[in-house]
């Protein structure tokens, strides 16, 4: 039977209308992350420690001070990132001859940093150092951890409010009654799907904006190709849980299921914290995921303003496993049980 | 062209080691009622989920006017599930516009409403509403197409009596128009009301099949009197030849070939006759009689 829109837009509203009168779903996918957003931004900005954060490249040389905290990195250019964006307060190359350090002119802390630094050496060494200064705007923690929040909504959202949803139709019966209809398998299923990335977009949009109110963020790229990210992640995620619902009967051991996919992929996705110093392997796992890409993109676009070409492998990689997980959806999808 | 609008030859279909289904073979003839009876897990229901596309044959054929049930079949049918769910948090009006726009050339909302009665609850949702009114809905998504052939599978369950003769109205005015109707219900009474033909199903068999006139009348050859309880029942019960006797809601019946002589005798002891019922067989004595008092599950 062919593809009909109409019946594919009954199914697509029946969902929306579904999920805007559930209230606790609807509470929790617009309340939960700008509560968290309101939190973190609340903890991240009440006061600094006293200690500043020193980038070093070869660090046998670095001298020893309570008011430093020297981290070691060999690219120097991510080094000079960190700076840029105020994640480090100063960055030192021992490597140089002469010893060069860098200071960001626009940051406060950089400046106390630089003068504990130089305070620290003796006045002879100091005079064979080359000053670089560089600016950039300041990126908080919390504006690393905005993209990581919402990309987590979506895991939730896109994997539950797909998977689960299709396996609770099923076994209350609503699926058996839809097949004795002329209703396709693709048209429900896309339904499903397509509602899911209208409440994720329209949600994305409103936390984005809610956000940016409570917390100013850095946005360096462009606003379409967060969403370019944010529509093939909510699609890729959607996908998944597709699968997961092509054949489950029993809500409990979806539960299981997508428990098992979401929380690997939410710690391994640097939606907390960043896997930089981790081993390769944990690295290497990271990019299977779909949410890592998503994740990672989406902080590219909006600290370092990445563009499309930039970041086209990840996008590439999200479009494939929409596109593979969504037919393998559909190809094992079963109305009920036979 | 056919009168046959359905068409089932030799369906057979098991689940591990129960034949639900053994070799069930009926036909539907266009515009009429057709009833399938039969104790709990006869495969009454098994053999409509067949139709309706809902679990495949292991063998056997469905034909629908003659055809293999083609793609488009699922247009013209129209389907009353015994027990069945909705989209969630739905009005009743929002399920029906669901279902509505999932078929080609469905009948109005308003004419729906108007049909099965739906105006008072129209506007609440699904799951707030009775049983009945339940009921009404699901009629109404079974009919919201216009289909050639309707099943109901138990559509009267939790009706109030005025609700359930409404129903009944309403296939009647589904038969007048040309359609077909499949039938499963336990109200042996609303069969007989109902069904052109019946088809008597047990442990997943045909066991009788016509029109419940036809299937009374040669299972059926006697008259039973239904006398109230009183001092001669000792007496009667001891006179085996007057025919089969028993008990049957506080009542002594006696099932008789020879009406005359039974009423002769029972004149003889001096019984009141105030009280005394005689009936001829119906439809839920000829179930009894083929598929036996024990309790199914």
């Amino acid at each position: 039977m062919k593809f009909n829109f109409r019946r594919f837009l009954a199914v697509f509203k029946a969902r929306n209308i579904e999920f805007f009168r559930d209230k606790g779903a609807l509470g929790w996918v617009f309340v939960f992350p700008m509560l968290v957003t309101f939190g973190f931004s609340y903890l991240f900005n009440l006061g600094d420690s006293g200690i500043y954060k020193a980038a070093t490249i070869g660090d046998s040389l670095a001298p020893k001070s309570e008011l430093i905290q020297w981290i070691t990195y060999s690219d120097i250019e991510e080094a000079k990132n960190k700076l840029r964006h105020h994640q480090v307060d100063l960055l030192v190359d021992f490597t140089s001859k002469p010893l060069t350090y860098y200071m960001n002119s626009t940051s406060p802390n950089s400046r106390i940093a630089e003068k504990v630094f130089l305070e620290s050496r003796s006045p002879i060494s100091i005079s064979g150092i080359t000053k670089i200064a560089i600016d950039g705007r300041e990126i908080k923690y919390i504006d690393w951890l905005f993209p990581g929040l919402l990309t987590m909504n979506v895991l939730w959202m896109a994997l539950w409010g797909v998977g689960w949803v299709v396996v609770r139709h099923r076994k209350l019966g609503v699926l058996k009654r839809f097949k004795a209809s002329p209703l396709t398998p693709l048209e429900y299923l896309l339904a499903q799907v397509c509602s899911r990335l209208f409440l994720l977009v329209s949600s994305g949009v409103m936390i984005f904006i809610g956000g940016h109110l409570i917390h100013p963020f850095v946005t360096e790229g462009s606003y379409l190709t967060l969403l370019l990210i944010y529509t093939l992640g909510c699609l890729s995620l959607s996908s998944i849980g597709l699968v997961v619902a092509a054949r489950l009967t029993s809500e409990e051991f979806a539960n299981g299921i997508l428990n098992l996919i979401t929380y690997p992929m939410m710690f391994l996705s640097e939606i907390w914290f960043s896997l930089e110093g981790s081993s390769e392997t944990t690295q290497l796992l990271a990019k299977f995921m779909p949410l890592w890409h998503m994740t990672s993109s989406f902080r590219r676009v909006m600290s370092e303003g990445a563009t499309v070409s930039d970041i086209a492998p990840s996008l590439y990689i999200l479009l494939g496993i929409t596109v593979v997980f969504t037919l393998l959806g559909a190809a094992m999808f079963k109305w009920n049980k036979d | 062209m056919t009168d046959i609008i359905l068409e089932i030859k030799d369906l057979f279909k098991s689940f591990k080691d129960i034949h639900a289904v053994n070799g069930a073979s009926f036909k539907v003839t266009k515009g009429t009622c057709f009833g399938l009876l039969g104790p709990n897990g006869a495969g009454k229901s098994t053999t409509i989920e067949m139709v309706e596309k809902i679990t495949s044959p292991d063998s056997g054929v469905i034909l629908y006017k003659g055809e293999k049930l083609e793609k488009d079949y699922l247009n013209n049918l129209g389907v009353q599930f015994q027990q069945t769910a909705l989209p969630p948090m739905l009005t009743v009006k929002e399920s029906i516009e669901v279902f509505r726009n999932l078929y080609p050339n469905p009948k109005s909302l308003e004419e729906l409403i108007t049909l099965c009665q739906l105006g008072s609850f129209v506007n609440q949702r699904h799951d707030k509403i009775s049983g009945g009114q339940r009921q009404r809905l699901l009629l109404a998504l079974a009919l919201c197409h216009n289909p050639e052939l309707i099943l109901l599978d138990e559509p009267t369950t939790g009706l109030d009596p005025q609700a359930r003769r409404h129903l009944w109205d309403i296939v009647r005015d589904i038969k007048s128009s040309g359609k077909s109707v499949i039938l499963t219900t336990h109200y042996m009474e609303e069969a007989f009301e109902l069904c052109d033909e019946i088809a008597i199903m047990d442990k997943g068999k045909i066991i009788a099949k016509g029109t419940p006139k036809e299937l009374l009348s040669i299972h059926f050859k006697n008259s039973i009197i239904q006398i109230p309880p009183g001092k001669t029942y000792d007496e009667i019960k001891s006179r085996s030849d007057l025919g089969e006797i028993h008990i049957k809601d506080h009542l002594l019946e006696i099932h008789t070939e020879n009406l005359n002589d039974t009423l002769k005798f029972l004149t003889t002891l001096g019984l009141d006759l105030t009280g005394l019922n005689i009936r001829h067989s119906n439809l839920e004595d000829l179930f009894i009689h083929l598929t036996g008092k024990e309790l199914r599950s």
